[in-house]
């Protein structure tokens, strides 16, 4: 079974590509990246404000990607696999957590986002998608996780499409690289090689 | 087929997993009510299933006794000389530590590791955090990877532990008990949280485990796609996770003997459970909820309480629920009121959790 | 009691992240919950969070929040009620 790349997301740098052509660039010094594609995108989305950075970073990769794919929102609800890594896990909020805490308060809003797999929630909710997800803690070098289970849980019929790669936000730095992966000859293939180049880039 | 075994535990209720499946049949619970920091200025007395004192286990250290115990259990040999993984679940890991300053110490690929540091010898590893289903998801994940010939042994191992960090945020979704947890009670009031670490090994042959194995069928995980914190009102994401789990592992609802639910305690989380178990026709398969013995132990919990259904499977003896007296759900549940002797074959094992997350795995005598 | 609730709509706003929501535009008896302001049940919770830090008011059943936070003029009777 082959497992083509079909589309690719890129979040970082100030700017935000898809396919590799860019699609939205900040201003150089510019603040709150991600306010700024929110208001790019309007997709009249208040949730967005609750969110912790982690999880708009998420949540904005995927919007990107359903936009150039819109398709994507007219699968079958549980055909779509969610599977991301970060290195940080939900560290940034975690701090804020943290920092509340030795002051005496604990927040429900902050510590909701004290777990990484939140982005998968808020992914699932906004574009009703029912499937499987996984989410790995580990650094850019090591993705082999990413891309063995991904094509097992396509290979094993419980998913149909991947949205895959890394996801991470820490210290107001965003990194987004994920790729749109499904059985097909066309396209670059998926695996540790491509995934890896693509991270790296 | 593949094979689990060599199941170890630590928890209040003893060091291995034989002494915990014993200390549950004598009708032992590790909640107990001791001084706990919640983010007021002195501690307060909270139920909770520690190891010792609140916030001193030493996480990193079990894990790697734990996994040495179960490695143990099987042909070491053979996992050096094959393919092997290591896979850690965790919700937060060493939380204690971002009470220091730099968050470096924090981070859980560090406490992974700390774990296998001595053990060069598996080819790759990883962490998995996915909320409170991280355990089960890591054996559907150890699953899969050997039945694509990924890998030929999974070690699983989960673990998280007691801190004012997740005891304040629990408490600040007025979610905690203050009694021990009464799961699927009409008068359930929440959780007991609990500390501990578990490990099981996966193998596609069953001749490198010391006792015979249970068979894993592997599972599922599915998202309710409805809220962040709050459970789905009709149970589905937990529906399609129980759906997808009988497809994928060739399972009828029917071949279920009984099943070990999540079953935290919560208004929310058990009305979920009933609702989801009642579209999946099992509402009369008896059934029970493990945290009234462990509390809930997040990262950890997954593999614990699988352990504990593997005892269940090799003792053919259905464990108890506890705290149950009185219905409390709107779909009814069989849930098993005093341990059971009988042969039995088939158990699945579910899991939900923050993120709307939730897993189902199934396991079977041979 | 004026002033506390136009205290209250900014803490409100605050307190929730409610970002594209200026203070002036919550209706002093609308209901907080429901689909206008599209708050949820962490909001609610929050609620109780803003009570107990600025006004050292606790409440120690989410429930009786249902009645507190009705609207935002609910929220100043209980506060004044309370003090």
């Amino acid at each position: 079974m082959r497992l083509g790349i079909t589309t690719y997301c890129s979040i970082g740098h100030l700017s935000v590509k898809v396919n590799r052509k860019v699609v939205f660039r900040a201003a150089d010094g510019s603040e709150d990246l991600l306010k700024l594609i929110y208001n790019q995108l309007n997709p009249a989305y208040p949730k967005f404000f609750k969110m912790d950075d982690l999880c708009r970073l998420g949540f904005l990769g995927v919007e990107w990607i359903v936009k150039e794919r819109p398709e994507l929102s007219e699968s079958e609800d549980d055909a779509i696999a969610l599977v991301f890594q970060n290195e940080m896990s939900s560290l940034q909020s975690d701090s804020e957590h943290q920092l509340q805490l030795n002051k005496g308060v604990a927040s429900p809003a902050t510590f909701v986002y004290t777990l990484p797999n939140i982005v998968v929630g808020e992914i699932a909710i906004r574009n009703k998608w029912f499937g499987e997800s996984a989410f790995f803690v580990g650094p850019k070098s090591d993705v082999a996780m990413l891309v063995d289970y991904t094509k097992s849980l396509i290979l094993n019929r419980k998913a149909k499409i991947g949205i895959v790669g890394f996801i991470e936000s820490f210290a107001g730095d965003h990194f987004l690289r994920l790729l749109v992966v499904e059985e097909t000859n066309s396209g670059d293939e998926f695996n540790v090689v491509s995934l890896s180049k693509f991270i790296a880039e | 087929m593949i094979f689990a075994g060599a199941e170890h535990i630590v928890s209040p209720l003893g060091n291995s997993a034989e002494e915990n499946f014993a200390a549950i049949i004598a009708g032992k619970s590790g909640i107990r009510k001791i001084p706990c920091r919640a983010g007021g200025k002195e501690p307060e007395l909270f139920n909770v299933a520690a190891v010792r004192n609140f916030g001193d286990f030493p996480l990193a250290q079990e894990l790697k006794k734990s996994v040495t115990a179960s490695l143990e259990k099987v042909d070491e040999s053979s996992l050096i000389s094959g393919k092997t993984l290591f896979l850690l679940s965790t919700t937060k890991g060493e939380i204690t530590e971002l009470v220091k300053p730099g968050v470096v110490q924090a981070k859980l690929d560090v406490l992974r590791n700390k774990v296998i540091r001595d053990l060069h010898w598996f080819h790759s590893s990883a962490v998995i955090s996915n909320a409170c289903i991280s355990g089960l998801e890591a054996l559907i994940v150890g699953h899969d990877l050997i039945q694509t010939g990924n890998f030929d042994h999974v070690v699983v191992a989960g673990g998280d532990m007691l801190s004012e960090f997740t005891l304040s945020g629990f408490k600040s979704f007025f979610a905690i008990s203050p009694e021990p947890c009464k799961p699927f009670d009409k008068n359930r009031a929440g959780i007991n949280l609990g500390e501990g670490v578990g490990t099981i090994i996966l193998s596609r042959n069953e001749e490198i485990f010391a006792s015979k194995p249970i068979v894993f069928c592997g599972g599922a995980t599915a998202n309710d796609a409805n809220h962040i914190s709050g459970p789905s009102r009709t149970g589905e994401g937990l529906y399609r996770a129980i759906s997808r789990a009988l497809t994928t592992c060739s399972v009828r609802r029917e071949e279920i003997d009984f099943f070990s639910s999540h079953g935290t305690g919560t208004s929310y989380n058990d009305e979920m459970e009933s609702i989801a178990f009642a579209r999946c026709g099992m509402s009369e398969i008896p059934m029970n909820g493990l945290k009234g013995y462990f509390g809930h132990t997040l990262g950890a919990a997954g593999i614990i309480e699988a352990a504990v259904c593997m005892q269940s499977l090799r003792n053919q003896e259905l464990i108890a629920s506890t705290g149950f007296e009185e219905a409390g759900t709107s779909k009814p549940l069989n849930v098993l009121l005093s341990h059971r002797k009988t042969p039995f074959k088939v158990l699945m094992k579910t899991a939900s959790g923050f993120g709307g997350s939730n897993a189902a795995a199934i396991f079977r005598t041979e | 009691m004026e002033n506390l609730i136009e205290k209250l709509k900014t803490e409100i706003v605050t307190q929730l992240n409610l970002e594209h929501i200026k203070p002036a535009d919550i209706g002093t008896d609308d209901p907080l919950f429901g689909d206008g302001l599209g708050l949820d049940s962490i909001d609610a919770l929050e609620l109780i969070v803003l009570l107990d830090q600025n006004y050292g008011l606790s409440i120690d059943d989410p429930e009786k929040g249902r009645t507190i936070f009705k609207s935002v003029r609910t929220m100043a009777e209980y506060i004044q009620a309370n003090k």
